[in-house]
């Protein structure tokens, strides 16, 4: 009986191994399309005039870094880089040596033979490890436009397109530092409108986004990082956010950054960012040079007063902020308006006068709210009753504010306005206030 | 039972592979020493000529990665390095073999691959480094290859030569057993996994020429051998001085058997090839090295 048994499982097993009525999803062999995968691609490196931006993540889980490639067609390359991390911010040009595509798993971009600029990511230094980057490369698609690949031992996700014809290397790397600086700070909080959902993004400017959920600050233990990096045009992500792991070029608009799959990353509503952005232990710094109106007019006034009554002519403002303290907590509101002055009376006086305010983005729609609740402290009880334009200063500081983007339409901390009749503040994130 | 076991194992076998839909094409790969363009034909033709037609070996200095141990992360060499190296290598080892053992050993008895690597392989929970391995008796690998100084003998015996003398000594013993009684000498010492805390003067007077001789048998008895090789007079004799009476008596001792098991078994004269190195060693004249292949035979001529 068993003898039947295995004969039937035996021609099952043929007959199931070999279904020829079975459609091949392809018109040809998978030798046949990784043959033609090397060769594309073989073919396909030498071809823009101006080389390729090479948009590099050496893992997962580092920032990216940008590498000017120029292959040949007789198997070299030159790699051109500048960054802090390899080239000490130092532009190292045209290093030479050579590449190959060659078929492994798939077909197999390698710089099989040592570049000073390209290797660095690679070397295992004195720990072992480095910094984790690969220099033989999955390619999981080529077309002149671009060239998708996955490390093949540290799996970071890289992208080669063609470097814009008629631009220097210097212009180049100048380019993505701009695009850096305008768009990233690590004091920036952007929103991501992702499939009907908002989150928040958190820094940047360290080539990493930690997301959260809309409207609060990421957790301190394991958060959720995705390591991006800046182009001339905005910036690339290694895997994309959760929802859509293959949307990883975003497109820089005017106040915002477009993503390949329709990812959109704006400041959003800025009253809630405006709170949040204290609650992550920052606050805002006004800008007492560009600010105007009774704001400004309040601050002469008080630093009039102050140099009377010190008689100090030379007694200043130092600085206007909000931002956020534990002993606030007493308060409601929880938020501090802090004064920082200085008048010099034999020695140095340096004074800090805080202030309980309320700080509300849902009081009045649409609106950012501050209200004074109470001096905070001594320095602020006893000036807040002994100089009279103290108080002028704090009233005109509290108000109804409409926000707006200042000169960084994409980094509003960096320069938000905020505007109540008859007075406009200038502000800017700070995380150095506590 | 059996029998029906087998039929059914047999046709099982050929469902399987009758499926076969595949057709390959011709390979895509280019040679690049028939690419007549490609950037590194001059200096593949070069290995070709003295190193695969001469000594049947392939000189791999393009790193496929998937041929490393995927456990250490390691870069490429440099082309210029592998340059370097290639010529060095046939002056102060190949062509050494051919001029003192005989023109056809290495061919008949060396490694049939060389594989440079630009890094060495790090263990950082051990603190130590791989300077070079032997793989199948038939490979050896080469690391840190772009660390090296090329003018610094020194470094580039313990990086390079020291390294292909110790590697190649496995090979051979790999054909051919070393003595059991050489293990009998310092039986007591060796530690694998902890070698690398003892410092040379203690290895020294354990009576090992070097720390890593300590860690197992099989490495002391190609230590000595390259060690013996690679170091000067003045060096040997400075360890010889100063590894105490006991620690020298081991070392001279193994010293003994490994310069009888390379005359017995393979007919090499231990202390001919030392003199030879050193004289080469000594007289590193590099724009003769660059300039040259066949060593030997252009010495003769």
């Amino acid at each position: 009986m068993k003898k039947y048994i295995y004969i039937v499982l035996a021609l099952a097993s043929v007959l199931c191994a070999c279904s020829r009525d079975e459609d091949s999803l392809f018109d040809k062999s998978a030798s046949e399309r990784a043959q033609e995968a090397m060769e594309n691609a073989t073919e396909l490196l030498p071809q823009p005039a101006a080389g390729w931006e090479m948009i590099y993540f050496a893992n997962p889980e580092s920032r990216g870094y940008n590498i000017i490639l120029r292959f040949d067609k007789n198997g070299r390359v030159t790699a051109t880089a500048k960054n802090k991390v390899t080239t000490n911010d130092k532009m190292m040009t045209d290093s030479l040596s050579t590449w190959t595509v060659k078929l492994d798993y798939g077909p197999i971009l390698s710089f099989d033979t040592y570049n000073d600029v390209f290797h660095a990511w690679a070397d295992p230094q004195n720990d072992g490890d480095g910094l984790l980057g690969d220099y033989e490369f999955l390619i999981l698609s080529a077309t002149p436009e671009r060239v998708l690949l996955k490390g093949k031992k540290h799996e970071g996700y890289s992208i080669m397109r063609p470097m814009p014809l008629d631009m220097t290397d210097e212009a180049y790397f100048a380019g993505v530092a701009t695009t850096l600086s305008k768009c990233f700070s690590n004091d920036n909080i952007l929103t991501l409108h992702q499939k009907g959902e908002r989150y928040y993004l958190h820094n940047g400017a360290s080539g990493l986004f930690a997301i959260s959920a809309f409207g609060t600050k990421p957790p301190t233990v394991d958060p959720i990082i995705y390591p991006i990096c800046a182009t001339l045009d905005g910036f690339m992500m290694c895997f994309g956010f959760n929802g859509d792991k293959n949307e990883r070029m975003f497109v820089m608009e005017e106040t915002r950054f477009v993503g390949e799959n329709g990812s959109v990353i704006d400041h959003d509503d800025l009253n809630v960012m405006f709170v949040t952005y204290i609650d992550v232990n920052k606050g805002w710094t006004a800008d007492l040079k560009n600010s105007t109106g009774a704001f400004a007019d309040a601050v002469t006034a008080f630093t009039t007063q102050l140099q009377t009554l010190t008689g100090d002519s030379k007694a200043k403002v130092n600085s206007v902020a909000v931002t956020y303290s534990d002993t606030a907590f007493h308060y409601e509101g929880s938020y501090v308006l802090r004064i920082k002055y200085e008048y010099k009376k034999s020695t140095k006086q340096n004074l800090m006068a805080d202030f309980a305010i309320n700080v509300s983005d849902t009081k009045k729609a649409g609106f950012t709210v501050l209200e004074y609740v109470a001096p905070l402290n001594t320095t602020a009880a006893t000036w807040y009753q002994q100089a009279s334009e103290m108080p002028n200063l704090v009233a005109a500081i509290m108000g109804e504010y409409a926000l707006s983007v200042g000169s960084d339409p994409l980094n509003p901390a960096k320069s938000l306005q905020m505007a109540k009749e008859g007075s406009t503040l200038m502000c800017s994130g700070a995380s150095n206030l506590k | 039972m059996k029998k029906i076991f087998y039929t059914l194992l047999c046709i099982v076998a050929l469902g399987l592979t009758a499926c076969q839909g595949d057709k390959f094409g011709p390979t895509i790969y280019i040679d690049p020493i028939e690419d007549l363009d490609a950037y590194t034909r001059e200096f593949d033709l070069w290995l070709k000529k003295y190193y695969t037609d001469k000594y049947n070996v392939e000189f791999l200095y393009r790193l496929d990665d998937s041929a490393t141990d995927p456990n250490y992360n390691v870069v490429p060499v440099s082309i210029g390095k592998a340059d370097t190296i290639a010529h060095l290598a046939l002056y102060l080892w190949y062509d050494v073999y051919d001029s003192v053992v005989s023109p056809t050993f290495l061919l008949d008895n060396g490694p049939k691959m060389i594989q440079l690597i630009g890094s060495a392989m790090i263990n950082a929970a051990q603190g130590t480094e791989k300077l070079g391995y032997a793989e199948g008796g038939s490979k050896i690998t080469l690391l840190k290859i772009n660390k090296m100084e090329t003018n610094n003998i020194e470094q580039l015996n313990e990086y390079i030569f020291k390294t292909m003398h110790h590697e190649f000594s496995h090979i051979l013993h790999q054909q051919k057993a070393y003595p059991k009684e050489f293990g009998q000498i310092t039986p007591y010492d060796y530690d694998p996994n902890r070698w690398q805390d003892r410092s040379a003067q203690e290895a020294w007077e354990l009576g090992y020429v070097s720390n890593y001789a300590s860690s197992q048998t099989r490495e002391d008895f190609v230590e000595t051998i390259a060690n013996y090789i690679v170091k000067t007079d003045a060096d040997w004799n400075y360890m010889i001085e100063h590894a105490g009476e006991e620690g020298a008596t081991a070392i001279n001792q193994k010293l003994e058997m490994c310069r009888g098991w390379l005359a017995e078994k393979w007919e090499v004269d231990l202390d001919a090839m030392r003199v030879e190195v050193q004289k080469r060693q000594a007289n590193l004249d590099w724009d003769y090295i660059m300039s040259l292949g066949f060593l030997h035979e252009k010495d003769e001529n």
